[in-house]
C-alpha cells in the first residue's frame, strides 16, 4: 500500500511539474551511456564472475510521438577474470596453470522505448532492444591462448530508467537506469552471456 | 540534402564510437608475472606401475633442439640446476639415482627447444626425431627405437621455447625392442630458461604427478 501511494505521489509530481518540457515527436534523439555490468547465471557461476567497468552503449531513437519512440542501439562490455594457478587433468595428464578468460559482447539492435511521461522534470520510460550479438570468448592458460572465437548471436535487452532534462525547455538531459542483456551463446561449454547492468550517460537531439 | 549529410555524418560517428569502444577490452594476460605466465603439463602412460620401477639416471647435459634438430648437448650452471632438481624430487619419491651403466629401470633426459625459423613444433614431430636427440645407445640399446604412447593426445605446438623432460622405461626394452616414453614434463612461458627458476618449475612437474612414487 505504501508503495502504490509513492508510485501515485511521484507519478502526480511529474506530471505537474513537467507541462512545459520541450516534446520527442518527430525528432532524432541520441543517447550515449556508461555502463557498469555483472554476469549472471551459469555466464557467472562457469566463466567469469567479475563485474566490468568497462562498457558502453549508444541509441539512435525517432519519436513517433511524444511517448513512443523507435530505432537502433549497440553497446560493448568486456569481461575478463584470472584465476589462481589450478592444476587441470586432461586426457593424458595434467596443466597446471593460471587460467585468464576474456569476453567481448557488442550487441547491435533494434529498440523501442516508451516513455511515461515525456514533459515532466523525471521521465521514467522502459525500452527493449532485440538483434544480434558479436561476442568473442577467448581463453589463455598462462601466457598461451587455449581457445578463442568471435560468434554472432541473438541478444535482447530489456531496459528501464529514467531521464532528467538539463532544463524546462531542453530537449537534452542525463539518463540513469537499468539493463538486461540476454545473450545466449554456445561454445565450448560455455552456455550464454547474459548480464545486467546499471548505466547513466546523456541524451541530446541529432540537430 | 542536409539531411542526408547529417545522417551519413551520424552514422560515421557511431562507427567510430564502436571503434573505440572496442579498443577498451583489457588485454587478459597483458599484466602476468613471469611465473603466472609460465604452464606446466604432464602426460603419462596410465598403464604403468610407476612404484615398480627402483632405480633411475639422468642425462649429465641438456640438449638443444632448435628448429626441430639436435644442435648441442650443454652443461651449463642453469643445466645443472634443471638435472639437480630432476634428481632432488626423484629422490624425494624414493627411486634411487644410479649410473647410467648400472642398468637403471628409468632414463630421464632435459631438453631445451628452441623454435627460431619456422615457428612452430609440434609435440608428435619431437618426439617422431627422438632418436636423434637422445640415440638410445645413450642408455646402452643401440639399434632400439623409442616409443611414445600418449603422443596423439599431446598436440601442444611450441612457438618460442620450451623445457621438456623425458622419462623413458628401461626396465622392460628386450620385450619388444622399444623403448616406452611413460612420462613427458614440459614447461613453457617467461624466463623458463633461468637459472634460478629451475628448482619450483621441476617441483611443480612432480606436484602434479603424484603417481611418480617408487615402492623401494
Amino acid at each position: 500500500m505504501k508503495k502504490i501511494k509513492l508510485i501515485l505521489f511521484a507519478t502526480a509530481l511529474c506530471v505537474a511539474i513537467g507541462s512545459t518540457a520541450s516534446a520527442q515527436q518527430g525528432r532524432t534523439m541520441i543517447n550515449i551511456n556508461y555502463s557498469v555490468n555483472s554476469p549472471s547465471g551459469s555466464f557467472k557461476s562457469d566463466v567469469i564472475s567479475k563485474t566490468s567497468l568497462r562498457g558502453w552503449n549508444l541509441s539512435v531513437l525517432y519519436g513517433l510521438s511524444n511517448n513512443f519512440s523507435i530505432g537502433a542501439q549497440a553497446g560493448f562490455n568486456d569481461f575478463s577474470e584470472k584465476f589462481p594457478r589450478a592444476v587441470y587433468n586432461t586426457k593424458s595428464g595434467a596443466i597446471s596453470a593460471v587460467l585468464s578468460n576474456s569476453v567481448q559482447t557488442i550487441p547491435i539492435q533494434v529498440k523501442a522505448k516508451y516513455n511515461f511521461f515525456p514533459v515532466a522534470p523525471v521521465q521514467p520510460y522502459v525500452a527493449a532492444g532485440i538483434g544480434g550479438n558479436i561476442a568473442t570468448y577467448n581463453q589463455f592458460l598462462g601466457e598461451f591462448s587455449n581457445s578463442g572465437t568471435t560468434k554472432f548471436g541473438f541478444a535482447a535487452t530489456p531496459e528501464a530508467g529514467i531521464i532528467i532534462p538539463f532544463g524546462k525547455n531542453s530537449a537534452s538531459g542525463i539518463t540513469i537506469g537499468a539493463i538486461y542483456n540476454y545473450m545466449p551463446y554456445s561454445y565450448q561449454g560455455v552456455k550464454n552471456l547474459n548480464n545486467w547492468g546499471v548505466f547513466a550517460g546523456i541524451k541530446f537531439p541529432l540537430k | 540534402m542536409k539531411r542526408k549529410s547529417g545522417m551519413k555524418l551520424s552514422i560515421a560517428t557511431a562507427g567510430l564510437l564502436l571503434l573505440v569502444l572496442n579498443s577498451c577490452t583489457k588485454d587478459p594476460i597483458k599484466n602476468l608475472s613471469d611465473d603466472e605466465s609460465r604452464i606446466y603439463i604432464t602426460n603419462y602412460d596410465s598403464t604403468i606401475q610407476f612404484g615398480a620401477f627402483k632405480t633411475f639416471s639422468i642425462s649429465d647435459s641438456v640438449a638443444v633442439i632448435s628448429d626441430g634438430k639436435l644442435k648441442e648437448k650443454t652443461q651449463t650452471n642453469a643445466d645443472a640446476a634443471l638435472i639437480s632438481a630432476v634428481k632432488d624430487n626423484m629422490q624425494q619419491r624414493g627411486y634411487q639415482l644410479v649410473d647410467k651403466n648400472n642398468n637403471p629401470d628409468l632414463g630421464i633426459s632435459v631438453n631445451k627447444i628452441i623454435s627460431t625459423q619456422t615457428g612452430v613444433m609440434s609435440y608428435p614431430s619431437y618426439w617422431g626425431y627422438y632418436n636423434t636427440f637422445w640415440d638410445p645407445y645413450y642408455w646402452g640399446y643401440g639399434g632400439y627405437d623409442y616409443y611414445f604412447p600418449y603422443s596423439t593426445y599431446a598436440v601442444y605446438q611450441i612457438k618460442e621455447g620450451a623445457l621438456s623432460i623425458d622419462m623413458v622405461d628401461l626396465k622392460d626394452v628386450n620385450a619388444n625392442k622399444e623403448i616406452k616414453g611413460i612420462w613427458n614434463g614440459l614447461i613453457r612461458g617467461e624466463a623458463i630458461f633461468n637459472s634460478a627458476n629451475a628448482a619450483n618449475q621441476i617441483k611443480a612437474l612432480f606436484d602434479q604427478s603424484p603417481y611418480l612414487k617408487s615402492v623401494n
